[in-house]
């Protein structure tokens, strides 16, 4: 695996099927999380997506196949807890997830128990809490917090492990507008500035369009790939899959219909603006 | 049937530390056959007015009159009144409890003592209206069925007490994005066919502006906006600043604008914005 430096999870010819399940679940998936990448899977309910998320960091043990987080195999039992701290899980529920009554004794609970020293605990709680801008709610009780607030805790806890990559499983399903848009600005934030690298499991497509890459999952194997721009340009096929594209990029797909010359590619408004600009000046 | 809200305040915890107050003021008509959309970021009242609606809760003060009938008032049948205002909740999958799915939908007109043959009539006619076949889906269980399917029969089950409101709290959360369309679908359907009127409470712009009549923006406890869509988005900047979005087809026909392109005012649906562009940008634009 001379690539393994480069990569922080590859995944070889990976199967998982549930107990008793007469198909797997995750079907011979090749794929890999790059080094300071931002990846995207998508995928209707049911696709898989998020059992794979769950084999990312040995929460499940492969069927057939292999996953490799930063060079070790999640199938040797040894390893569990050092591939947990590399690769770090925030999950969907905010209220299921937060486990002490004071927001920094829940960032504090992963490093207590793989029994970093006191002081650097302290050290790394106050890190991790200013990386997500929650140093003020250091000393709040976690239920006074909002929804996004808590998937930011969340993040934190996941961050003082000092992790490669953190998965994020639809942690941003249950927020409002302005939650997504915390959560969505601290891991990309973590991303640009910490280098660290980010799956993100979503339905929301305006969300997979801030990603370097996306992969589109089917049947618990891969029916997509590619750049955002690559993958939602593809309008009929994503829908066929169970899935949207951004309004914008649905808009652009109406003009063209309609025999209007705008890039097929376009993902934001902005770009949408360009867009119009350039053909109006074009007359 | 209108529902009609009179100066209603909620305060949680009342004289405790944590008192909050929930709601402030709130003055409405619900008008019979209307649609409204009720937007609002988390904790600016929305399932807290919602549930006031078929009286869950009571109010702090000020009153909540359905069809003329005070919620408060010990002489009102409340039960009667939850049968005419259906109230379906954030995630209602949570609440499926029973063996089968036609058992779960049935829960509702059992209790209220109907004969088998009516219960039988109202648990098809639900799974018609939420598009669950009865024959594959009636004796299954409700745990074996996808996320989607399960609110469905959630949905199905309140609408078996054949309510003429149904108030649905954010009853596309959490779901994919055909999961979505399907229950976006069910609810425009009941709206058109069977003149119910909606209450929708919604995090989704664009949801809110493909479907709702009338939107109600909450904030800090308060109605801060109440109008037709096209009247409402066109206020993208005080939307903005209580933490809201407008719909995407709202900001590009504002940066358009912004660029000197002559726009028309209030558009807020894709439709309209589709031809507002194809007319800016005339005949230049199209291939030859």
């Amino acid at each position: 695996m001379s690539n393994l430096k480069d990569n922080r999870i590859i995944t070889s010819e990976l199967c998982y099927a549930y107990p008793e399940a007469e198909k797997n679940a995750v079907d011979h998936v090749n794929m890999r999380v790059k080094k300071g990448e931002f990846l995207a899977i998508l995928g209707h309910n049911g696709s898989g997506k998020s059992t794979l998320a769950k084999l990312f960091n040995a929460l499940y043990v492969p069927s057939e196949g292999t996953v490799w987080v930063v060079g070790m195999d999640t199938r040797d039992d040894d390893l569990v807890f050092d591939i947990r701290q590399h690769a770090g899980m925030v999950f969907q529920n905010p209220d299921n997830q937060i486990v002490a009554t004071v927001v920094e004794e829940d960032v504090a609970f992963g490093l207590e128990n793989n029994g970093v020293p006191p002081k650097e605990i302290r050290v790394r709680i106050d890190e991790a809490l200013a990386a997500v801008q929650m140093s003020q709610f250091a000393k709040k009780a976690p239920h006074m917090l909002s929804g996004g607030q808590k998937q930011r805790v969340a993040i934190a806890g996941v961050l003082a492990m000092k992790p490669d990559v953190i998965i994020l499983d639809e942690s941003t399903a249950m927020l409002d507008p302005s939650g997504r848009r915390e959560v969505m600005n601290t891991v990309h934030r973590l991303n640009r500035e910490e280098g660290i690298s980010v799956a993100i499991i979503t339905h929301y497509m305006s969300e997979a369009a801030t990603a370097d890459y996306m992969i589109v999952m089917d049947e618990g194997r891969i029916a997509m790939s590619g750049t955002p721009r690559e993958v939602f340009t593809k309008v009929d096929q994503v829908r066929a899959l169970g899935l949207d594209v951004p309004p914008m990029t649905d808009l652009a797909h109406m003009l063209r219909a309609d025999g209007v010359d705008v890039r097929a590619d376009v993902l934001t408004v902005d770009e949408m603006v360009e867009e119009v600009c350039r053909l109006s000046s074009s007359i | 049937m209108s529902i009609v809200i009179e100066h209603l305040n909620y305060v949680y915890m009342q004289g405790g530390p944590y008192e909050t107050k929930a709601l402030n003021d709130v003055s409405l008509t619900i008008n019979d056959g209307e649609f409204i959309g009720l937007i609002g970021h988390t904790g600016s009242g929305k399932s807290t007015l919602v549930q006031h609606l078929n009286g869950l809760i009571m109010p702090s003060s000020g009153r909540v009159l359905v069809d003329g009938l005070d919620l408060a008032d010990k002489n009102t049948d409340r039960r009667a009144i939850r049968r005419r205002v259906g109230l379906v909740f954030q995630y209602p999958e949570n609440q499926l409890f029973e063996e089968t799915v036609a058992k779960d939908i049935a829960f509702g007109p059992k209790n209220l003592g109907l004969d088998e043959a009516e219960i039988d009539r109202r648990v098809r006619t639900a799974m018609r209206r939420v598009a669950l076949d009865y024959d594959q889906i009636a004796e299954r269980s409700v745990f074996e069925l996808s996320g989607g399917q399960m609110r469905r029969v959630a949905i199905a089950g309140v609408l078996a007490m054949e309510p003429q409101t149904l108030v649905l709290d954010e009853p596309c959360a959490g779901l994919d994005p055909r999961g979505r369309e399907e229950i976006l679908g069910l609810i425009s359907d009941l709206h058109r066919e069977s003149g119910a009127t909606i209450v929708m409470v919604s995090h989704s712009m664009d949801d809110v502006a493909a479907l709702a009549e009338r939107v109600i923006v909450m904030n800090h406890g308060s109605v801060v906006m109440d109008g037709t869509p096209r009247e409402v988005f066109a206020k993208g900047e005080e939307l903005r600043a209580i933490g809201l979005d407008v719909p995407q087809a709202v900001e590009l026909a504002q940066k358009l604008r912004e660029k000197g392109f002559d726009i028309p005012e209030g558009i807020y649906r894709m439709d309209e914005i589709r031809a507002a562009v194809e007319a800016a940008i005339g005949k230049g634009g199209r291939h030859a």
